[in-house]
């Protein structure tokens, strides 16, 4: 009996990994699959010339790695472990802190002083790259404001391990080293840009709130933002009044938060970690009257105004919004219709709002405008570009000229925006003749 | 191919187990051989070939080395078959650093450099070759025949449990076992328990030491604070211990599935209460390949006391030299030589006077700083850090390490230590060596398993890492 159990539990051992192999191969039981999976490998082919210089065998090992049978379940096994034993977490771009709180982590090196957000290695190159920035913001708006009445604004979100220090892992403070956001506001007031820094008021709310402005694993904020963002309208206001309404929050829902919270999503492990914050829902509702005219607006930033797509209130506020998230995705209108950044006229949706917002939370000011000022810049100077864009943003309010271009566009089997383009400097071309 | 690979653990592992044990016994030996040279030509295509001529080649001079009543000619063989296996070593181990030396040399006198290719190491070539030393020195002595099936001494010498990193197994201890073996699920159990002991060991304590510790020695030692020094190179002293004893661990437990019982190669160096004793517990099977083929012969304990203590040094440095062909190995064969040599001179009965627990401990600390020679190959570096050790500034720490990693390095160094108290030895001779209850025995194969799937994970997150030894 002794020896068939053993022999039983031997023969078992190949028979368990045979079943990792099966899965590794033909996947017959569904994993639920991990968040923000990066695999960049592919099956590896052989061949004796990478056989020979070991890159197949190389390969191999990759490709095992990120597709082994279970790894979604291994993964987030040992995951679980170095969370639940050390306090570590899997994601290098977040750090826990105390009591189940987690932060981005290049935020939390930004607050303690502890780097340049990999950007820069001195005080000195930093300066001069927000001064650079500054400079040319400063010279953006004068442009835009004097010869087109666009208001250009920038507002520093909130930054989170600014906001809840008290949460954050313990470190040594590097109080020699500048703070991009700080900087940034210290140039603006210095050079009279307009700009809205929410930072220290937050820190005020945050204080003296019951509720949390944050969730403990999320680097959003809560129903805080409507206050944010109502600030944002007020500060718009004050440079070109549009009358845009007051945004008041009616009532606030305390509800238990079922899901797993943003950030603590991509940390994969096996169990959700214990939370007891409430998810907050405010109920928002704009006073009425007093508006003049809805502006249009274009974002120019990071997530930090996604809270603000998801209220309903918004088409009370502003006729058209677009945001163009790390100036690399657009989601343009209330319909969020989604492109890239470079394959749309930039100078169009410029030269068609009444504000432009740039903005950031705190440490993703390292990055400056993500090259926004300087292309804004070099296309805003050309006078053609800035015609040809004025005459289609003209042209597209017409729906019978539209309806014509929509059609000529099917004929050529082009786009109704390269269309657009064509009609305008057509039309231009025509006036130049007669001049 | 390395034991912590998955190639290793989800491939080929398990279809050895099948295909060896689905194979009539006679045929076993062969399944080896086939195996052995697949996991050692996947890693190492170029050097297959070498590897197996040069062991064809020994096998024949053997041959003909006992079958030759002439005692010159039986010299001949065996200068010849051990002039081709250290030949071997010292061309592909040794070759761009004599030529290196050599070139210093001459180019004080204004010479031109001679200049030598960049020439490869083989993997496992110092355990390999030795092993074959080993066959040839004991069946010239008449301490064994010699074998009668090639493919019985391919398997010797290639036997891929132990062919990349030992323990180096002389013939005479698994003579018997290579011919005819006995098979129980009990000692295949065993030896699945001590595989995978071996591989927690290298993946959950090792490796995880191992980031920490690249990431110390990466950094400026002339700035480096006496606590910090410390840190590291007991990290990096837990480090080399848990990869390579890990490695004996899963060698031994293969071994012990496929029928064979290897010696063992590590006995808690650490609890050592003199140099001497330390290289009875450390890498054991070099110490024994050490003394049975060059300090005996070199007239071992029987000759004057200045001439002892004069080879004992040489097999010291000899034995730092053939751990890598950098000065840095020979300064630690010197360094190791010198505490020897001190230790017989007196030292030893000082020791004695001292206690068990003070003895132990600078016996450690003398290790640790011979690691320190060991790691660090640039020589001024390498006294930099050294003196920072000594340096006695202590400033604070926290800001560096992770708390895995701390835990971790006081999870290894409570394991290094424990079997200096009984309890401690009870626990590892139950965890090793005692037979289990069959409830036992499934509880722990459930947690074998568990393990064994756990590091499987752990190697996928975190990336893989090769042995320490194998560049050995």
């Amino acid at each position: 009996m002794k020896k068939t159990i053993y022999r039983i539990l031997f023969f078992l051992t190949p028979a368990m990994i045979f079943i990792i192999m099966a899965q590794t191969s033909w996947h017959p039981f569904e994993m639920k699959p991990l968040k923000n999976d990066k695999k960049n490998t592919e099956a590896p082919q052989f061949n004796f010339e990478s056989y020979k210089d070991n890159s197949f065998q190389k390969a191999v090992e990759d490709y095992l790695r990120d597709n082994y049978g279970f790894r979604e379940f291994g993964t987030r096994l040992y995951n679980q472990y170095r969370y639940s034993f050390y306090k570590i977490t899997c994601n290098n771009f977040f750090t826990p802190g105390k009591g189940h709180w987690m932060f981005y982590f290049p935020g939390v090196k930004d607050y303690y002083g502890l780097e340049f957000y990999s950007h820069f290695k001195t005080n000195e190159e930093l300066t001069e790259y927000i001064d650079s920035q500054v400079d040319m913001l400063n010279e953006l708006r004068s442009i835009l404001k004097n010869d087109h009445g666009i208001e250009l604004l920038s507002f520093i979100a909130p930054d989170k391990p600014f906001i809840y220090p008290q949460y954050l892992p313990e470190m040594e403070k590097d109080s020699t080293t500048l703070n991009a956001a700080e900087y940034f506001t210290k140039r603006f007031e210095e050079t009279g840009f307009p700009n809205i820094n929410l930072i220290p008021w937050y820190k005020e709310i945050a204080d003296t709130s019951s509720r949390n402005l944050f969730m403990p694993m999320d680097s959003h904020w809560t129903f805080a933002a409507v206050y944010a963002y109502d600030s944002l309208f007020r500060f718009m206001n004050s440079l070109n009044d549009f009358g845009i309404p007051k945004m008041k929050i009616d009532s606030i829902t305390e509800t238990k938060y079922e899901g797993r919270q943003d950030d603590e999503a991509t940390l994969n492990l096996l169990f959700k970690v214990p939370n007891d914050t409430p998810k907050y829902t405010a109920h928002v509702s704009v006073e009425s009257g007093g508006q003049n005219r809805k502006p249009k607006v274009l974002f120019v930033g990071d997530s930090f105004i996604f809270a603000f797509e998801y209220m309903p209130a918004k088409t009370k506020l502003i006729s058209y919004y677009e945001n163009w998230f790390y100036y690399n995705r657009a989601y343009r209108g209330f319909a969020k219709k989604e492109d890239k950044v470079s394959n749309i006229n930039r100078l169009r949706s410029i030269l068609n709002a009444d504000f432009i917002v740039v903005y950031s939370v705190g440490y993703q000011w390292y990055d400056g405008t993500r090259g926004f000022v300087e292309d804004a810049l070099e296309s805003i100077k050309d006078p053609q570009q800035v015609r040809v864009s004025l005459l289609m943003n003209e042209i597209e309010k017409d729906p019978e000229k539209m309806k014509v271009i929509e059609a000529n566009a099917k004929n050529e089997n082009i786009s109704v925006e390269k269309m657009l383009e064509l009609e305008a400097k057509s039309i231009i071309g025509s006036q130049n003749d007669e001049k | 191919m390395v034991f912590s690979s998955n190639v290793f653990l989800l491939y080929f592992l398990p279809i050895f187990l099948v295909c060896y044990f689905a194979c009539p016994k006679k045929f076993r030996n062969y399944i080896i051989l086939l195996f052995s040279i697949v996991f050692y030509g996947y890693g190492a295509p170029d050097f297959i070939l070498v590897l197996l001529g040069s062991t064809i080649a020994n096998f024949f001079l053997v041959k003909m080395m006992h079958k030759t009543e002439k005692r010159t000619l039986k010299k001949f063989y065996c200068g010849l078959a051990i002039a081709i296996s250290l030949g071997l070593l010292i061309y592909y181990k040794y070759a761009n650093f004599l030529v290196d030396n050599i070139n210093a040399l001459t180019s004080l006198f204004g010479c031109n450099a001679v200049t030598l290719a960049k020439v490869i190491l083989p993997i496992g070539i110092s355990f390999f070759t030795f092993q074959s030393i080993t066959y040839v020195i004991d069946t010239y002595r008449g301490g064994n025949e010699p074998m009668k099936r090639l493919s019985d001494y391919i398997v010797y010498i290639m036997m891929f449990p132990q062919l990349i990193a030992g323990p180096i197994v002389r013939y005479c201890d698994i003579e018997s076992e290579i011919r005819e073996r006995s098979y129980s699920a009990e000692q295949c159990l065993q030896g699945l328990f001590r595989f995978v002991i071996g591989l927690s060991k290298k993946v959950l304590i090792a490796d995880v030491i191992g980031i920490q510790v690249d990431k110390l020695f990466a950094t400026d030692f002339a700035v480096m604070d006496s606590g910090t020094a410390w840190i590291t190179i007991a990290a990096y002293t837990m480090q080399l211990y848990f990869d390579f004893a890990g490695y004996s661990d899963m060698a031994i437990g293969l071994g012990k599935i496929m029928g064979f019982h290897f010696p063992e190669n590590f006995d808690n160096p650490y609890n050592s209460r003199s140099i001497t004793e330390f290289w009875r517990r450390w890498h054991i099977t070099l110490g024994s390949f050490m003394r049975n083929y060059l300090y005996i012969p070199l007239g071992g304990n029987r000759v004057s006391k200045p001439r002892m203590y004069f080879n004992l040094w040489v097999v010291f440095l000899l034995s730092g030299l053939w751990h890598g062909a950098s000065w840095s190995f020979v300064i630690w064969g010197a360094y190791h030589g010198f505490w020897l040599v001190l230790e017989r001179m007196g030292l030893k009965k000082f020791y004695e006077k001292i206690g068990k627990v003070p003895s132990v401990l600078i016996t450690f600390i003398i290790v640790m700083v011979g690691w320190a020679i060991f790691r660090i190959e640039d020589l001024a570096q390498c006294w930099t850090f050294i003196s920072r050790l000594f340096a006695f500034d202590f400033q604070s720490i926290s800001k560096i390490y992770d708390s895995q990693f701390f835990t971790t390095l006081i999870v290894a160094l409570v394991f290094s230590f424990i079997t200096l108290f009984p309890f401690g030895k009870k626990l590892q001779d139950t965890v090793y060596y005692k037979e289990h209850s069959v409830s036992g025995t499934v509880v722990a194969w459930v947690f074998a398993m568990f393990m064994m799937f756990f590091c499987i994970a752990a190697i996928n997150a975190v990336g893989f890492s090769p042995f320490i030894y194998f560049r050995f």
